[in-house]
């Protein structure tokens, strides 16, 4: 039997692709190697409500960028998730918990700390239920027809003229499965894009990183309002370490590292918690789950869809994704799929799509992201008290790339030694540039 | 020695799509490295990729009950990879 289309991956991008596809009567199969809507992998439940960035919040003038923003109508316990930049069908009902996000803060080895918004009190996100969210999402798909198939993994996916050859394998055995197109939603750590021939010409960028979190309960949580907290302590870890709230009444501390270096990141967080200037914050907390993934920080792939296949959400690019743009991916890829299937150029619509929705198509993004070097890479604990210190006390707001970059001359006559530092005239970033 | 992964694996598919020899599959609890395929990547890497890339440390130990010796290793991963000639590093 051959269907229309075939979904490797039940995240929110797949479980969205899954839903729309289905209720626009394609003939559509899902395809999860894990349990359907349970999270294995360490991924963030992040729901932004802006169109900001992650490296800056500077709107980028050198490409129209249609980012998709998302607002929130909140029910006593139903709410519906809108897509702003998206048709009406592409809302979302979801039935879990909202933790609201007030703010983004900076926190150095002796508690100095900035953040990126003037307000503690506007909510700029919420940390949500994920696996919630993909189980609505799923059993929509599901009631609109899609065939679901969970602990199925696709190990290989043949693209021809005739369409899609999807080998799979599962308790059943090993199976190949046809389709006219595909939706590869496989996430960050992705084999199905490089086996497709979609990683040709893209350069390794800043290669691979590990990342690891672990869920704690009893936080003594160092705000009064949620927010996500990231803490710098370069004599522990050359990497930031991040903390915020995390479903159900929990949290979470996560850090990451490069492959390359052999770091230890459990020996780290647990220093953390235990033997650092932090760990008072965590002298009640237990460890309910541990989590890990990997990341490519590869470049993003400019041409996403391509023959019968369209590769969406973080196995196309490092990460700056996010839930909200994985679900707009999603929809995005049923409709323009659904238009390849009917003649017309859904490819092409699908590419423009993506090459316009995200911040990291954008060079001037990209430069002012990798234009400053990392606080916990390139500064002591003592210069890292002194730059974020003479932030708060000269009541600068924003991301720390924006601050160092609109304060550069400010901050070269009273701390020229960590200017210095932190804006070499030579750097070597590894190339975030999107490739075709 | 052959390398297997503990119970403090996470699930988390870094290492089995980097295994050069595709020795590592999903268990029925955690990920699991057929000894009969694994060659501690002796023919690929200087070091095991799946240590390097593994997040939780303690996932992955050497089996200290299945030592084999280098030429036992690099023939088997001759026979892996046919034709192909393996990327050798001084050993340790």
């Amino acid at each position: 039997m051959q269907y229309d289309l075939i979904i490797v991956g039940g995240g929110p991008g797949g479980a969205m692709a899954a839903r729309c596809a289905a209720r626009d009567g394609m003939n559509v199969l899902l395809v999860e190697r894990m349990k359907a809507g349970k999270i294995n992998r360490f991924c963030s439940r992040d729901l932004r409500l802006g169109a900001g960035g992650f490296s800056s919040d500077t709107i980028p003038t050198d490409v129209k960028l249609k980012r998709v923003t998302v607002t929130i109508e909140v029910g006593s316990h139903h709410h519906r998730i809108h897509l702003h930049g998206l048709p009406p069908d592409a809302i979302i009902d979801y039935r879990g918990e909202l933790n609201p996000v007030f703010n983004e803060t900076l926190v150095s080895p002796s508690g100095r700390a900035f953040s990126r918004d003037p307000s503690d009190r506007d909510i700029e996100g919420f940390v949500v239920d994920k696996e919630q969210l993909m189980i609505g999402l799923l059993a929509e798909a599901h009631a609109a027809g899609c065939v679901i198939r969970d602990g199925t993994r696709c190990v290989s996916i043949d693209d021809s003229a005739d369409g899609v050859q999807v080998r799979v394998t599962s308790d059943a055995g090993d199976e190949v499965l046809s389709a006219r197109r595909a939706i590869v939603a496989d996430g960050s750590f992705s084999t199905l894009v490089d086996q497709l021939g979609f990683n040709e010409g893209r350069s390794p960028g800043r290669g691979r990183i590990k990342f690891m979190n672990l869920v704690l309960d009893r936080v003594k949580f160092p705000f009064p309002e949620f927010r996500r907290v990231r803490f710098c302590l370069p004599s522990l870890h050359n990497g930031i370490v991040n903390m915020g709230p995390w479903p159900p009444g929990l949290f979470q501390i996560s850090t990451s590292a490069s492959v390359a270096n052999d770091v230890n990141l459990q020996s780290i967080l647990t220093t953390f918690t235990t033997n650092s200037p932090f760990s008072e914050l965590f002298a009640g907390a237990k460890v309910v789950a541990k989590q890990a993934c990997n990341m490519d920080l590869r470049p993003p792939i400019r041409e996403a869809a391509r023959g019968n296949v369209m590769c969406i959400g973080d196995n196309a690019a490092f990460a700056e994704v996010a839930i909200k743009g994985a679900i707009g991916c999603g929809y995005m890829a049923a409709k323009f799929s659904k238009e390849a299937l009917d003649g017309r150029d859904g490819n092409a619509a699908y590419n423009d799509y993506w090459q316009h929705a995200f911040n990291f198509f954008s060079p001037q993004y990209n430069r002012r992201a990798d234009g400053v070097k990392k606080i916990t890479e390139a500064l002591t604990d003592a210069e890292t008290d002194d730059l974020i210190g003479w932030v708060e006390d000269r009541g600068f707001t924003g991301l720390p790339n924006d601050v160092v970059l609109k304060h550069r001359e400010q901050l070269e006559q009273d701390l020229p030694a960590v200017c210095e530092k932190l804006l070499p005239r030579e750097i070597d970033r590894g190339d975030r540039q999107a490739v075709a | 020695m052959a390398l297997r992964i503990t119970d403090d694996c996470l699930n988390c598919f870094a290492c089995i799509s980097d295994c050069p020899n595709a020795a590592i599959s999903e268990g029925p609890v955690i990920h699991v490295i057929d000894s009969n395929l694994c060659t501690e990547c002796v023919g690929s890497y200087e070091s095991p990729r799946c240590i390097k890339v593994c997040p939780a440390d303690t996932a992955i130990e050497w089996d200290a009950e299945r030592v084999e010796s280098r030429d036992t290793l690099l023939a088997r991963w001759g026979k892996l990879h046919p034709g192909e000639t393996p990327a050798l590093f001084d050993s340790k």
